[in-house]
């Protein structure tokens, strides 16, 4: 009871990673429906990589103009935050084109950007704290403006499903058919692809590599082992995703843990006891 | 031989960037029924893909003398992902999918659309079950419906019996005869067994990439013994009682 009070009392330190935990939980598991669906589970570790590549790009051109703006993350000639979105723009269109070769093209992304992280990251002249910290975030504490920024991309991509809902799982379940009946395939393709990149993207950045591409994955598929709908897949993923956010912070806290690997150790747990319950239901 | 072509391809080369065959002409008439047959690996959904505008030509075009029409396709039933948690109705719906405008709900006209395919294809009582759970035949009435419920000018199946008992084909076979007599709707067809298609098709288009034939026409002129056995590479018989054409493979000839 201690810890819980000493939990409560202390909001104010946890209080925005927290509200930033639970938006790209649930909008990544709600995004990881599709992607678990699709097949390209490996599309948000690629994007994740892909958009680290960028952050060192602005970093590096940065040094490189003699701008000094960059390491504060904003203001700067190339911002590490849009140039993280380009990257992860750029990847995501490739990743659309590429169709049926997206396995490969995922793989030859993720290779190429780890390997252009390792190479370039040695000529950055910044501390590697702050380029670590704007790579990979902390689930533990993130700055408030993480809240705009993560729910500003949370509201984007929700408003984008909302109108092309039907499009995109017409083009994901069966793209010859809706390039058949008129349905601009490449088209809808890429946007979906960005609505998956713009996500994990600035998630990625504030949470961290790990919890980002935990809730893309795990929650999508407990929401799939037990919905018997799309919506009910959505809703369970959602919610399965929120709670690994929400409980795993706090366990995170209340047993001193690392609070990303809790929150995904969580979700993997939810997935556990999801099989048991398709079981035994 | 009086209807409108609605599809005309003037020496054109299909292929995935380098050409399959030798460049082909083919004329699809308002009203005609295709039948494409042709053994496996022959180039027939290269083909058919390459109608339906999804594939680029590697030289010449596809053309549309009437404007493009709308196409209803029904794609080879295993190539589907049966993990995605949909209905057999959630499935008939995608075929109103350019119809229903960006974030809106489907509207009456969408719902009754739906509802008179699951029932024309006899599919009422099971319109709520989850697709992947549905038996081959069930599967194949469903994605007919939802080719249909688009209400297409131009009907294009690829081997929509493929797997299927006696019964299940005989009733998709059936349907589709009925329906093309009915409506006049121009209709294509791959064809798994030459023996179905030679029963509902009016034309027959032959195909064999790796012998470079392509030979299209009147099914009256195309069923013969020695374009069949061109197309097929081994001995082919067809057996005539009356209305009734019955077409199989003959005795290699070893000597």
């Amino acid at each position: 009871m201690l810890e819980t009070v000493s939990f409560w009392e202390s909001s104010f330190v946890w209080r925005d990673a927290m509200i930033v935990a639970l938006i790209a939980a649930a909008s990544l598991s709600y995004l990881g429906v599709w992607m678990v669906l699709r097949r390209v589970v490996y599309v948000p570790l690629a994007l994740s990589q892909v958009s680290s590549a960028g952050v060192v790009a602005a970093f590096l051109l940065a040094d490189l103009l003699g701008d000094s703006g960059a390491e504060h993350g904003s203001g700067a000639w190339l911002d590490p935050a849009w140039s993280a979105l380009l990257f992860a723009g750029l990847a995501s269109v490739y990743f659309a084109k590429a169709r049926n070769a997206s396995g490969r093209a995922t793989v030859v992304a993720y290779l190429l950007s780890a390997a252009a992280l390792l190479l370039l990251g040695g000529f950055i002249r910044h501390d590697l704290h702050d380029v670590s910290s704007l790579l990979f975030g902390n689930a533990v504490m993130v700055e408030t403006v993480q809240i705009a920024y993560v729910g500003a991309a949370a509201l984007g991509v929700g408003l984008l499903h909302l109108l092309f809902y039907r499009r995109f799982l017409f083009v994901s379940y069966d793209a010859d058919s809706a390039g058949a009946s008129a349905v601009p395939v490449l088209r809808h393709e890429i946007l979906l692809y960005l609505s998956f990149a713009l996500m994990i993207s600035v998630s990625t950045r504030a949470i961290g590599a790990l919890p980002a591409f935990g809730f893309s994955v795990l929650p999508a598929l407990t929401g799939l082992r037990l919905g018997s709908s799309m919506k009910g897949a959505f809703s369970i993923a959602m919610a399965a995703g929120t709670i690994s956010a929400g409980l795993g912070y706090y366990l995170s806290f209340v047993w001193e843990l690392p609070t990303g690997a809790s929150m995904v150790a969580l979700a993997g747990a939810i997935l556990a006891f999801s099989g048991l319950v398709r079981r035994f239901a | 031989m009086n209807e409108k072509a609605w599809i005309e391809l003037k020496d054109v080369s299909i292929g995935y960037e380098r050409a399959l065959l030798r460049p082909l002409d083919l004329t699809v008439r308002q009203g005609d029924f295709w039948g494409i047959v042709g053994p496996n690996g022959a180039g027939k959904t290269t083909l058919v893909k390459t109608v339906l505008g999804l594939l680029k030509t590697v030289s010449g075009e596809v053309r549309y003398p009437q404007g493009k029409p709308r196409f209803g396709y029904v794609p080879q039933r295993h190539l589907l992902n049966v993990n995605y948690p949909l209905s057999a109705a959630d499935i008939v719906m995608m075929g109103r999918t350019d119809r229903i405008p960006l974030g809106r709900r489907p509207n009456a006209e969408d719902r009754r659309r739906v509802r008179e395919e699951i029932e024309r294809l006899g599919l009422t009582g099971i319109a709520g079950k989850r697709f992947g759970s549905l038996s081959g035949g069930q599967q194949q009435r469903a994605l007919l419906a939802r080719a249909l419920v688009g209400d297409p000018d131009v009907l294009v199946l690829d081997e929509p019996t493929t797997g299927m008992d006696l019964p299940g084909e005989t009733g998709i076979l059936d349907f589709l005869e009925n329906h093309h007599t009915c409506t006049g709707m121009t209709v294509l067809m791959i064809g798994h067994h030459i023996g179905s298609v030679v029963s509902v098709a009016d034309h027959l288009c032959l195909i064999h990439k790796d012998a470079d034939l392509f030979e299209a026409g009147p099914m009256s002129e195309m069923l013969t013994t020695e374009r069949l056995t061109a197309a097929y590479g081994r001995p082919i018989e067809i057996d005539r009682h009356g209305r009734d054409v019955l077409v199989h493979a003959g005795e290699a000839n070893h000597a």
